[in-house]
């Protein structure tokens, strides 16, 4: 079973999240801020939903740490946000994937799904951002 | 709030040297502009009304800190003495102008006075507390010790108090003002549009100065009463370039009207020069006082309409969050709902899901508007099939009506280069708006045509129409439509004028034909693409 992290400051979103995404049948681990990251060393999550604006950190500055981190670079980062723009965050943070706030579950499940089964052979390369819908 | 004068040198990273490089770069300016006004028919030899040293005194205590004070003091001391004052005299006259600008920093900075001067608050601070009472410090030392070292007689004490304290004023509030607002060079490149705009705005300056105060054009007509020329362009400043502008173009206006008054050239000659420039610096502080409060009175309302925006953007971003979690269970319940076949329940939910989808759009048109006024609003640049948007969005739309009959007629077989998302909301935004609009009407037409180098999209409705005189207004941000009957329609009053701003970016035009109580027809027109 795929493991997915989910980080967000806002408890509603998380729980309704998780919902979604154990209702497809993965496990879903969810945490309210960045904390998390630091006791990842054995269990890695198969993907993470990364907010960008949480409590005192940035998620696109998580996601840099994790992307030059060798343990967990290979994991796909989708940033999610109601404050940024795809445009601006996905490529500098070195995130996978952008998901502008507010979303229809079906778009995440299906950028889950993309980035959860299609990682392997650009593994490591975030190179799915590319065809992402950008939110201007 | 404690004076740091010398106490804290040992501790700073400036070194002796260069504190001592400052002191006397200070002196070196305050002694000179000091020598040239009292060059200037200075009443009682002493009081001069050109006295830049204040000014220039004032604001380096303001910039660079209270240590500077031995630069003011040294430099009065040894001005007044090589002008002939005793040395007391000279003592007294540079504590006496220390003081002044001692003083003026400290009711500045004691109250929170800010340096770009972009509230009332400030300039009122400087006009009516800090100017006028330093300058009746530096004046009366002044004055006092010329009287006490016998330099005037006690007749002349009145004349040469009233000419040093407007002196010392009119350079506090003229020259300050200036230097303070010029610290920091502009951080924003000036589009070419608006540095043309103070090119021109310089060169009327500069005329009018040269008119008015230099006699260009009148130099044998002196008494022309034609000094109200000035006001023109520093109201242009003011409105436009905020307190930077007015404090620039008064300067400019200043430096003229000395030139001229002292070459006997300008229109206020009714007697020797120390009684001219008496009378030209009361204008002139007038006058800088009005242009500085409208400047004053400008920044804040840029600054409320800023907050706005940013409240806007704000709030916008805020209840995304929660809409997420709204629409998120809304779609799960409706996952739940199918599963079991409840149609009733689903029923409700897709009723959730359209008020839900409304807010949503709501929410990204206040996020537009603000990023619109903030000027960050992108746009995408790809090839748009128009006729398959067009289509699109009417299929869209027509499945959120059964009294409206959407149709297209004609055709455009061209392409645009554009953002397709952000025209197909302008689309979205014209046809709401037509549906809307003709509540008993049944029928809406988009219309498409093209000319070599243009493509039209019109949207025509037959509903209440637009009275002539609201036609124009109706792209305005936040204006509404009120009916006769004083009916109002649901709404913002942001639709149209983000289609509008949208098609602006694209380079087209929008424009409305309407009639009214027979129905309008919103057009814009486009750039093919090739040709943009």
């Amino acid at each position: 079973m795929k493991k997915i992290l989910v980080v967000d400051d806002d408890v509603g979103v998380l729980e309704m999240v998780q919902i979604a995404l154990e209702g497809e049948g993965y496990r879903v681990q969810t945490s309210l801020n960045g904390a998390c990251f630091q006791h990842m060393h054995s269990d890695l999550p198969d993907l993470i939903l990364l907010d960008i604006l949480l409590s005192g950190e940035d998620g696109r500055e998580l996601c840099r740490q994790l992307k030059n981190d060798e343990k967990t670079r290979h994991i796909p980062v989708i940033l999610f946000s109601a404050h940024f723009s795809g445009r601006n965050t996905t490529p500098l943070s070195g995130a996978d994937a952008f998901l502008p706030k507010p979303f229809h579950l079906v778009e995440l499940r299906d950028l889950v799904k993309r980035h959860l089964y299609a990682k392997e052979p650009t593994r490591g390369h975030g190179s799915s951002s590319d065809n992402l819908p950008i939110n201007i | 709030m404690k004076l740091k004068f010398t106490s804290h040198l040992a501790n700073r990273k400036y070194g002796y040297f260069s504190y001592l490089a400052e002191i006397i770069a200070l002196f070196a300016i305050y002694f000179s502009t000091a020598k040239l006004g009292l060059s200037l028919d200075a009443v009682s030899r002493f009081a001069t009304l050109i006295w830049l040293p204040s000014g220039i005194a004032a604001a380096a205590l303001l910039l660079f800190g209270y240590r500077l004070w031995p630069g003011i003091i040294i430099g009065a001391f040894l001005v007044n003495l090589l002008n002939g004052a005793p040395l007391f005299v000279a003592v007294g006259i540079g504590i006496g102008n220390t003081l002044e600008a001692l003083v003026c920093t400290y009711l500045l900075k004691r109250n929170g006075f800010s340096y770009s001067l972009d509230h009332l608050r400030d300039v009122l601070l400087l006009l009516l507390l800090a100017i006028p009472l330093s300058a009746i410090i530096g004046a009366t030392i002044g004055v006092s010790s010329l009287f006490l070292g016998k330099v005037i007689a006690s007749s002349s004490y009145y004349l040469t108090w009233e000419a040093w304290w407007t002196g010392d004023m009119i350079s506090i509030l003229i020259l300050t003002p200036f230097l303070l607002t010029w610290r920091k060079w502009p951080r924003d490149k000036a589009s070419v549009k608006r540095s043309a705009e103070i090119g021109i705005l310089t060169l009327l300056v500069l005329a009018v100065g040269l008119i008015v105060f230099l006699g260009l054009f009148h130099a044998d007509e002196r008494s022309y009463p034609i000094t109200y020329l000035v006001f023109p362009p520093l109201i242009w400043a003011s409105l436009r370039f905020g307190q930077r502008g007015a404090t620039s173009a008064m300067f400019a206006l200043t430096i003229l009207a000395i030139v001229g008054t002292i070459q006997a050239l300008a229109s206020f000659l009714p007697g020797r020069l120390s009684m001219s420039l008496l009378l030209l610096q009361s204008f002139m502080g007038i006058i800088a006082v009005t242009s500085m409060i409208l400047a004053a009175f400008m920044a804040e309302r840029r600054e409320l309409e800023q907050r706005k925006d940013e409240f806007i953007s704000m709030v916008s971003h805020e209840l995304k969050t929660p809409l997420t979690t709204i629409q998120g269970y809304t779609e799960l319940l409706h996952g739940r709902f199918a599963q079991q076949g409840n149609q009733e329940a689903l029923l409700y939910i897709s009723k959730m899901a359209a008020q839900i989808g409304k807010l949503s759009k709501l929410i990204a048109d206040l996020l537009d508007i603000s990023k619109i006024q903030a000027g960050k609003l992108a746009f995408a640049k790809e090839t748009v099939d128009i006729d398959l948007l067009v289509r699109e969005v009417v299929e869209d739309l027509q499945h959120t009506t059964s009294q409206h009959q959407i149709s297209i007629e004609g055709i455009a077989q061209r392409e645009i280069a554009g953002d397709r998302e952000r025209l197909g909301q302008v689309l979205i935004n014209l046809i709401t708006n037509a549906m809307k609009f003709s509540p008993r009407a049944e029928r809406i037409a988009v219309h498409l045509s093209h000319t070599h180098d243009t493509l039209t999209v019109s949207v025509q409705d037959f509903g209440i129409g637009i009275p002539k005189a609201h036609q124009q207004m109706v792209f305005e941000r936040f204006y509404r439509v009120y009916s006769d009957q004083d009916k109002t329609y649901p709404g913002l009053g942001i639709g149209l004028y983000i289609a509008h701003q949208i098609i602006e970016r694209h380079r087209g035009k929008m424009w409305v034909e309407s009639v009214e109580g027979q129905g309008s027809t919103f057009s814009f027109s486009l750039p093919l693409a090739g040709e943009a």
